[in-house]
């Protein structure tokens, strides 16, 4: 007799309550894969990519019938309104599927919306919970829907390629959770990799189809875009950061031979930060570490009998110099401690830190930074000297 | 026996014409029951009455017939003495004698040649069991890679030899009891004195006299009279039809139920992971089992949740799938004009009628069949877009994964139980399943099978008793009988093996 009670029990709510409550099917649902934050004429404007199923092509979809904009994987759609959420919102309003966030990989921050400063905007995409903590952050030179809009070929959709870009700049990429981290944290202010578009073949060699191009870094101060690092510039900065991913350097060893040269991968790199004090002269200590690996030498260098002694001094001074006009470029020029050396200091003398952290941003241009690099090459590649040289040709000094 | 007072007519007259008149209206219409009339001596008439078919007839002619014969010839004086005929001339090794009609009747149904003899109110009985029966052979249900390849028969003394000779112990009692008033079955009680538990045999007896039915076919006639929670959608009972399972349940101090006329024998008391463990755990190398147990607990997960997991996280919770799987889904069920549960009901049940299709038809149009169905279900179904891809995945892995089950009775209750989770996570999504799955763990934490709980071992909590649930260790590790069936007599090592090599180096 239980289970003449139990019977009506599970049929019941099935029957009374399908079709209720949360239950969307999948093709009832539009996928945002990323979205850019602009400000357009005081405005915000929000561009959301979305997913298109049906001309990704699935087993069963049949050339796809679903699909508007031709061959595209993907639909744009941007609002603009006073607050991120409102954007979005309205949004809404034109699409017959329910926006769904949580897939939402890479977030784009354009150059106008950094500038005009991010922190009050940024509380939607931790407060709701679609939205994923792990989204990562990109800026965009220019506006940021323009990113969204390359044909990025290689990938399904222009967010995949941004994301994979993303992945590939640091160690650890800027996501939402570390960006209100270094947001909330004194004494660190954010640095965010910037992107731009790039044709894939310049006009002469054929018509290309336009890509996405990391671009250095973005640089803040509190939580305004303040500057930019050069590639370059980024690379050395996100070495000192312990941020570089396989960072490459080219050196040339010999000064009468500029068009001569070196490149070596470096690995396992390791960078640590060390503030010193005497009296009220703050100084930096950043020491730099790595294991080398030449890819390219295109010198006469006999490596063999100086067992790359010249290459790793020479890399040696490159980065340390290099290192030293990111520094520079950061906190003389943009006076931004994307290092954090503020919070290098407060750890160590958490006294000293009280005293000036109201004025850090002022007194940051005036801190010695002290630049060592320790880099020693492991492996000369595959051969050990150039094997396109004779061997009574090669030098040895 | 029955008890009753029985009226004079019941008893065997001396007249022997009116014998046969009686014998003959009995079994009249009977085209079965042979007669034979025999001069036992000069003077003495007799008839012998037997079923043809059910008895062996050689044993007839060359224990009965023939040394009557002889017999007369060499002794035509021994009027009336008719025991030296029964235990001197008959050479057959059961015999008896019943003076009412009700046991000669009985007992001619029963494989025995009945005699009829002039002047005698005495009926003498003796059993010739034979007719063909099925050799043994080997079990169809559950093949092992290794192990024996012998099966139970339909005829119970041929089972109940079986277990004999694997374990040659008169510990080994069997009780005999006759079920069914119509088809009078034989029905062996099993069990191993010393290690089943007194209460527990004393309970299968009384449930079994209880029964109180026209015929038992089979042994899930019985299984269904006599288990716990009739109501239940799971076992209490096992059934095997390997003789090795059934001896090793008998060593747990278990009873197992003999049904004449099935190869398969109940197995009682029972608990989940019993069922969940099969013969072929114990004949390889506990590496081997173990890796195979936790498939198969992985794969019972799976064939129970797997169609309401997907439901659940493609209509509710597509943020918990990988951005490139969910869109993979999404792009296939992009023409699906069902909404999931539907896809999913249309699948399940018609991968449900294809079983069902398969194993009724014959052998030659079976195999038509499932490649017909396989072809429908997987390839059409998915390219017209009626179905999609995925769904396809998930039914034919949820079926690979109810195979896997090493019982039927349990993969079939796993089929069933599978189609309200399925409602369940429809309605709401991952909660949903959770409910189900707490229905299921609730309802099992109460079920007992013969008094031992049905997940004994994980709740209650044995601790000895884990060693052969979720893991099987090493043979020589297994000290202890399992604690649900036998508490008397736990050892069942007495010295265990030294550990470590035994290669003697240097010898």
């Amino acid at each position: 007799m239980r289970v003449g009670k139990l019977i009506p029990a599970f049929l019941l709510p099935a029957l009374v309550l399908t079709g209720c409550w949360d239950r969307v099917e999948v093709n009832d649902v539009a996928f945002v894969l990323a979205t850019s934050t602009d400000l357009d004429q005081g405005q915000i404007r929000s561009t959301a990519q979305i997913a298109l199923p049906s001309s990704l092509g699935g087993a069963g979809s049949q050339g796809g019938g679903g699909g508007t904009s031709g061959s595209k994987t993907y639909l744009m759609v941007s609002q603009t309104a006073p607050t991120p959420y409102q954007a979005n919102k309205s949004m809404q309003g034109n699409l017959s599927r329910i926006l769904n966030f949580s897939h939402r990989r890479v977030t784009i921050f354009g150059e106008e919306f950094a500038k005009s400063g991010i922190g009050e905007m940024v509380d939607v995409f931790a407060r709701f919970p679609q939205n994923r903590l792990t989204t990562y952050i990109v800026m965009a030179r220019g506006p940021g829907y323009k990113l969204l809009g390359v044909d990025a070929p290689i990938e399904q959709s222009p967010s995949e390629m941004i994301r994979e870009l993303t992945k590939s700049a640091m160690k650890d990429p800027v996501s939402v959770q570390s960006m209100a981290n270094t947001l909330l944290t004194e004494g660190i202010d954010l640095a965010i990799p910037v992107m731009e578009t790039k044709e894939s073949i310049p006009k002469k060699v054929g018509d290309g189809q336009s890509l996405v191009k990391l671009n250095g870094l973005g640089v803040f101060r509190d939580s305004k875009l303040v500057g930019y690092l050069t590639l370059e510039q980024g690379q050395m900065a996100m070495m000192a950061m312990g941020q570089a991913m396989n960072p490459k350097v080219s050196v040339t060893v010999d000064e009468k031979r500029p068009e001569e040269g070196v490149t070596v991968v470096l690995n396992q790199t390791s960078a640590k930060t060390r503030p010193h004090l005497r009296g009220s002269n703050i100084s930096f200590d950043i020491k730099v570490k790595a294991r080398g690996l030449i890819l390219e030498n295109t010198t006469r260098q006999d490596i063999q009998s100086t067992m790359m002694g010249i290459v790793e001094k020479r890399c040696n001074e490159y980065i340390t110099e290099g290192i030293q006009e990111a520094v520079n470029e950061a906190i003389r020029k943009n006076r931004s401690d994307i290092f954090g050396f503020g919070v290098a200091l407060n750890n160590k003398y958490p006294n000293e830190w009280k005293k000036i952290h109201a004025r850090w941003h002022e007194l940051l241009p005036e801190v010695e930074v002290n630049v060592s690099s320790d880099i020693r090459l492991e492996s000369s590649g595959e051969i050990i000297n150039s094997f396109g040289v004779r061997e009574d040709r090669l030098e040895n000094d | 026996m029955k008890t009753k007072e029985r009226k004079q007519e019941d008893k065997i007259n001396r007249d022997l014409a009116e014998n046969i008149k009686q014998v003959k209206k009995v079994f009249q219409d009977c085209s079965d029951v042979i007669y034979r009339e025999i001069q036992l001596s000069e003077h003495i008439q007799g008839l012998l009455v037997y079923i043809e078919g059910i008895i062996k007839v050689e044993d007839v002619q060359q224990h009965i017939l023939r040394p009557l014969i002889e017999g007369l010839a060499q002794h035509p004086q021994a009027d009336g003495e008719i025991y030296p005929l029964s235990f001197t001339r008959v050479s057959l090794s059961q015999a008896q004698s019943a003076t009412d009609w009700p046991a000669v009747i009985n007992g001619v149904l029963t494989a025995n040649v009945a005699i009829f003899v002039e002047g005698m109110d005495e009926v003498l009985l003796f059993s010739v069991k034979g007719g063909s029966r099925r050799s043994v052979t080997e079990p169809q249900t559950e093949a092992v890679i290794r192990g024996p390849r012998e099966g139970f028969t339909e005829s119970l003394r041929i089972n109940t030899a079986l277990i004999r000779f694997k374990i040659k112990t008169e510990k080994l009692k069997l009780l005999d009891m006759v079920i069914g008033k119509v088809t009078k079955t034989d029905v062996a009680l099993a069990y191993i004195e010393g290690l089943a538990e007194e209460n527990l045999i004393a309970d299968v007896k009384e449930r079994l006299e209880n029964i109180d039915i026209d015929g038992i076919l089979e042994s899930g006639y019985i299984e269904e009279w006599i288990e716990d929670n009739p109501s239940s959608p799971f076992p209490q009972m096992q059934y095997s039809e390997r003789p090795d399972s059934v001896a090793a349940q008998l060593l747990e101090g278990r009873v197992a139920i003999f049904v004449d006329g099935t190869p398969f024998v109940l197995i009682a008391p029972v608990t989940l992971w019993q069922l969940l463990q099969a013969s072929e755990d114990y004949y390889e190398r506990f590496f081997i089992s173990n890796m195979i147990r936790w498939i198969r607990f992985f794969f019972l997960f799976l064939a129970l949740f797997l169609p309401s997991l997907y439901i659940a996280v493609t209509t509710f919770h597509q943020d918990m799938l990988p951005s490139t799987l969910i869109l993979s889904i999404a792009a296939s069920r992009e023409a699906i004009p069902f909404p999931a549960l539907v896809e999913a009901f249309i699948m399940e049940i018609s991968f449900e009628a294809l079983r069902e299709a398969g194993i009724r038809l014959p052998k030659t149009v079976g195999q038509a069949v499932s490649i017909l169905g396989a072809l429908v279900i997987g390839q059409a179904a998915v390219q017209a877009g009626i179905v999609s891809a995925p769904m396809v995945i998930v039914v034919s892995l949820t079926g690979i994964a109810s195979f896997t089950v090493p019982r039927f009775g349990l993969a079939v209750t796993v089929r069933m139980l599978r189609f309200p989770i399925m409602l369940l996570a429809s309605a709401f999504g991952l909660f949903g399943i959770v409910i189900g799955a707490v229905w299921i763990v609730v309802h099992l934490t109460q079920l007992k099978s013969f008094g031992v709980p049905y997940m004994n071992g994980i709740a209650p909590y044995v601790p000895e008793d884990t060693k052969d649930i979720f893991s099987r260790v090493p043979m020589w590790k297994m000290k202890k009988r399992p604690s649900d069936a036998s508490r008397a007599n736990m050892q069942r090592i007495g010295k265990s093996r030294p550990l470590g090599s035994d290669s003697n180096e240097g010898w």
